[in-house]
């Protein structure tokens, strides 16, 4: 299965073991996009990641 | 072929009895060596390398397709008394790192054999040191995958640290009479680390984002002859800045000074969307959890050894990051259990290669090597 990147429109392959919460790489464009539903799969551009401090 | 049958190693009875065996960075072969028997004997080929680091191999495929889980034996000083207290288990190294490394030997353990990979996992030596075990490890073949063992929360994927130089200053000035009109040693060592302070955070509103500088030590004396004043200086820096700039930009805002670089190692960042971030947030939500993402002001083994070996990775502990190098460091034993199965949902999909139909999932930006 593939989605259309919300940044570039490419193609972006998922299967069946893909997670909500997920972030998948755009093959063309390299955005991080975060899978945020499954039925049916929605693709967002990823927010930042959060910031923690220590090691 | 015939599969091998032994006994899953319990993350907690095993973190439990790490945790009863001191071990301060520096004063590792008596927790070392107890490993080395509880992993022989969960199945484990188990062994020390030259540097020191613990090296426990579970399964036997070709070392390029190897998985390697990365962490430290090594703690901080500071004695706390082991104990189970309302539902947490208490020690020094309970979360930094003893505990992410008790979850991973467990997981791995549950693992069949043969799985047709190699599962390495490193206790290593002197992460909260200088990290030689890392500096001798990044030497040796890169791994395809690679999870570096540090606390986040069972729920969290860490991927990326800021770089780290620790340097020391030094102001030697003839000695002259305190009541005269020339600044000493320590006067001037003091105004140039204002400078530094005033000059050098710089960055976007996030501290990730920043340089931070922190002074750790100042010492001075006097002979009567010379005056020596000595700061240990500390700088985080984020991507972007690299160790080269950082340090000539010291030198050049406290001219009067002697700078010596004692170590450094650059940032680091690995992209949410590879292979290894993508299997731990599908263990974590096999868990029940939704998964999340964060980088880390401090530094860890992952600067040491990615920018070498440049394969798929993230970092991965259960704990709460909060409390390392505190007096209350304890871990949740409920996350422990949680964080040590989340790791072996992540091992059985890079195991299995379905990973790999998502693409390479190179990392997104590195900094250059230490």
């Amino acid at each position: 299965m593939t989605m259309p990147c919300p940044e570039c429109d490419a193609a972006v392959p998922l299967d069946e073991r893909t997670v909500v919460g997920e972030v998948v790489p755009c093959p063309d464009c390299g955005a991080d996009l975060e899978v945020t539903a499954l039925q049916p799969p929605v693709l967002v551009l990823a927010p930042p990641e959060e910031e923690d401090w220590g090691e | 072929m015939t599969a091998a049958v032994t006994l899953a190693l319990d993350p907690l009875t095993l973190l439990d009895e790490l945790l009863r065996i001191p071990s301060v960075t520096g004063d590792t072969d008596a927790a070392a060596t107890r490993l080395l028997h509880r992993a022989r004997e969960a199945g484990y080929h188990a062994q020390r390398d030259g540097a020191g680091n613990l090296v426990m191999i579970w399964g036997d495929g070709p070392i390029e397709d190897e998985i390697v889980l990365l962490g430290h034996l090594d703690t901080v000083p500071g004695h706390i008394e082991v104990r189970e207290q309302d539902g947490r288990l208490h020690g020094r190294g309970a979360v930094d790192a003893k505990g992410p490394l008790a979850a991973a030997l467990a997981a791995v353990s549950r693992l069949p054999r043969p799985i047709g990979r190699r599962i390495t996992v490193i206790a290593a030596c002197d992460e909260e040191g200088p990290s030689l075990g890392a500096r001798y490890l990044r030497d040796r073949k890169p791994p395809s995958h690679l999870i570096v063992l540090e606390p986040s929360g069972w729920d969290t994927v860490t991927t990326g640290y800021r770089g780290c130089v620790r340097l020391t200053a030094t102001v030697t000035r003839q000695s002259a009479h305190h009541a005269g009109p020339h600044a000493g040693a320590a006067d001037r060592l003091v105004a140039g680390l204002a400078e530094l302070q005033r000059s050098l955070p710089t960055g976007g509103e996030r501290a990730v984002d920043r340089v931070q500088v922190r002074v750790n030590t100042l010492r001075s004396n006097d002979n009567g002859t010379v005056e020596h004043a000595v700061a240990g200086i500390e700088l985080r820096m984020p991507m972007g800045v690299a160790v080269e700039d950082i340090a000539a930009r010291v030198a050049a805002l406290m001219k009067e000074a002697r700078v010596q670089v004692e170590s450094a190692c650059d940032a680091v960042a690995v992209s949410r969307g590879n292979a290894v971030a993508r299997a731990l947030a599908r263990g974590v939500a096999a868990s029940g959890g939704r998964p999340r993402y964060t980088s880390k002001t401090g530094t860890s083994d992952l600067n040491v050894v990615l920018p070498r070996w440049g394969c798929d990775a993230a970092v991965y502990g259960p704990g709460d990051c909060s409390l390392d190098h505190t007096p209350h460091e304890s871990i949740d034993i409920d996350e422990l259990r949680r964080g040590a199965d989340v790791l072996e949902t992540a091992l059985r999909s890079l195991s299995s290669g379905a990973s790999r139909e998502f693409g390479p999932g190179a990392p997104a930006q590195r900094g250059a090597g230490s």
